[in-house]
């Protein structure tokens, strides 16, 4: 891995770092939630860059070495002002400790077990990555391709998403694809090194991200047993190696509820935390069409679950900082899909008699429900249990932590996901022109890009060990 | 020793990532010795470095492969879609319209003739690579 490339990636999550500082709120200590914050400035880091990298594609063409020079600059000034805002800050503010500090335990058994399985996991991805370095099918079929299709296009790039190509899903968004393309710009020329460390970056920030935020809302221990599930998953590390799009998606699907998380918590002062969870979902559906399916399930949970008298006025307070976070994401994408996707292959052959034919066919109903009840109950085997059945029989020996269940924040998380659950049901019922292929190709996929923010829905409400050991002290 | 309900479940988490642990283990030694070797992908891109330099840097060119559309495998549009990952930025479409078109034969079953009618050999690059073009009426 040459010097260029990982300055690439080091200015991406330093930028995505210096924005989350400058909008974090003053009342809000960072220190509690400073590991929270630097994995999420991974994802947001690369996804930020990305949309400068389409900008520029749209204004100037393929970008060569100014683009680096451009970045550096934002960097340095974005860099300095916010030493200076952070100077000012500590000689006059007066900062909040949080409310509830969680539990500093750490068993060793379950430390040991996490550090293992992290070296472990690093290990194969590595290892994996080199024996293949171009990545799964879809990798090098339609992400890297269409980054190699812009990079060698030169004045050309805009055949990158030529119809011709419908194979490869031009329609999909560009993050993952801008990323790649970003590294080697840095480089200087093509090296399979790129889409690898981006990969790596997605695969283990997410893991880092679900680790961290639980330690900080539910303590350490709670915090390594998440991630150490996680990192166990191992359809996980082996869907991160392969360079999907769908790693990436789930990152950004997990930070939107964090920063929902981090709303319930400290909302009372601030929207900012609204104002990212806008940008985290917009940042998904820069990654995937997948990512708008998540904003409508996100909206229509908000809604159902604002349920209490003067919730409508507070829902409105925070719809409008959620727009404000989202909007300028959205323009992005949708000028992405107005102005250089090709139609959805999915949508663009489908008419509304062969649509109103599948939905009305029993069989169809009953082939996808079948399927994703094997698919969830199978989900993340590792030859000893599946992943769902060890989070059921984890929670069933520890319980369910009192009241937090039926916090909002919960409830809007539990909406979300089962509501992408039922929008991919129904895409497959309606679209699909051959359901079970369609199923057996991309269910389990679909699957994984919910699993890491259902882990950290899952471990925020289910007690630690320490609470179910002394469950008079919780 | 007393196992408790709460210990059970944190050693069933161990567990399972201990199972995950040994499969990581085996993975990355078997990675590590495969990465010796040169990997499918790269090699079919080598097959194509020849090509590649006669070729128009951008533009559409077709591609004939031998395979039928009506018999076309998932092994035949994973070759076409290996020779338009090594060619790119070029746009290859499966068809022999086009003035020039790529001929992607597997090495094993090269055939000793072009299969259709109205074409020319350019030049047989080996590995069952050919260049080739529609002939002017």
């Amino acid at each position: 891995m040459s010097l260029a490339l990982l300055g690439s990636e080091v200015v991406a999550v330093a930028i995505g770092y210096a924005v989350l500082c400058a909008l974090w709120p003053r009342g809000v200590p960072l220190r509690p939630y400073r590991w929270l914050v630097r994995s999420l400035a991974v994802g947001v880091g690369l996804g930020l860059t990305a949309v400068g990298l389409f900008c520029w594609l749209l204004l100037f063409g393929v970008p060569g070495r100014a683009l680096v020079a451009v970045e550096l600059v934002v960097l340095a000034v974005f860099g300095g002002w916010l030493a200076q805002q952070r100077g000012a800050r500590a000689a006059g503010a007066v900062t909040k400790e949080v409310d509830s500090t969680p539990s500093p335990e750490r068993p060793p058994i379950v430390a040991l077990a996490f550090g293992v399985t992290l070296v472990c996991a690093v290990a194969a991805f590595v290892g994996l990555s080199a024996a293949a370095p171009h990545g799964g099918w879809d990798a090098w079929m339609n992400w890297n391709l269409r980054a190699r299709l812009i990079f060698r296009g030169g004045a050309d790039w805009r055949a990158a998403f030529s119809p011709l190509l419908d194979w490869s899903h031009p329609d999909y968004p560009l993050l993952l694809q801008g990323s790649v393309l970003r590294t080697w710009v840095y480089h200087g020329r093509e090296t399979l090194a790129g889409p690898a460390s981006i990969a790596f970056l997605f695969t283990f920030a997410t893991f880092a991200l679900l680790t961290s935020a639980v330690a900080a809302f539910r303590g350490h221990a709670q915090g390594l047993l998440a991630g150490l599930v996680l990192l166990a998953t191992p359809f996980f590390i082996f869907h991160g190696i392969s360079q999907y799009g769908d790693v990436p998606v789930g990152f950004f699907f997990l930070a939107t509820l964090v920063l929902a998380a981090l709303h319930q918590r400290h909302g009372e002062h601030t929207g900012v935390f609204l104002v990212l969870a806008g940008l985290t979902i917009g940042l998904a559906a820069w990654t995937k069409n997948e990512g708008i399916l998540f904003l409508a399930a996100f909206v229509l949970s908000a809604v159902v679950t604002a349920r209490r008298p003067g919730d409508a006025r507070r829902l409105g307070r925070e719809g409008r900082a959620f727009a404000l976070g989202l909007l300028p994401m959205l323009v992005v994408v949708g000028l992405f899909k107005l102005h250089l996707a090709p139609p959805n292959d999915l949508m663009s052959a489908l008419g509304s008699g062969e649509i109103l034919h599948r939905v009305t066919d029993p069989g169809r109903y009953a082939l996808v429900v079948r399927s994703f009840v094997t698919g969830i109950l199978g989900f993340g085997a590792n030859g000893l249990v599946s992943g769902v059945w060890l989070l059921v029989a984890y929670g069933l020996c520890v319980g369910v932590r009192p009241g937090q269940a039926r916090t909002r924040w919960f409830s809007l998380a539990a909406g979300a996901l089962g509501l992408m659950l039922v929008g991919h049901a129904a895409v497959f019922v309606a679209t699909a022109d051959d359901v079970a292929r369609l199923l057996n190709s991309s269910l389990e996929r679909l699957l994984l890009q919910l699993w890491p923010a259902t882990l950290f829905a899952c471990f925020m409400v289910i007690a630690t060990p320490g609470e179910a050991s002394n469950p008079g002290a919780a | 020793m007393r196992i408790t309900r709460v210990g059970a479940g944190v050693v069933l988490l161990c567990l399972y990532a201990a199972v995950s642990d040994a499969r990581w283990s085996y993975r990355a030694v078997r990675g590590w010795a495969d990465s010796r070797h040169e990997d499918r992908i790269s090699r079919d891109g080598d097959r194509f470095r020849e090509i590649r330099r006669a070729l128009p840097a951008h533009g559409v060119v077709g591609y004939i492969s031998g395979a039928q559309p009506d018999t076309f495998t998932t092994e035949d549009f994973r070759r076409f879609l290996l020779a338009e990952y090594a060619l790119a930025p070029l746009i290859l479409i499966h068809d022999t319209t086009p003035d020039l078109i790529v001929g992607n034969f597997p090495p094993d079953s090269v055939p000793s003739a072009l299969p259709e009618r109205g074409l020319s050999l350019v030049r047989d690059f080996g590995d069952g690579v050919w260049l080739i073009r529609r002939a002017q009426p």
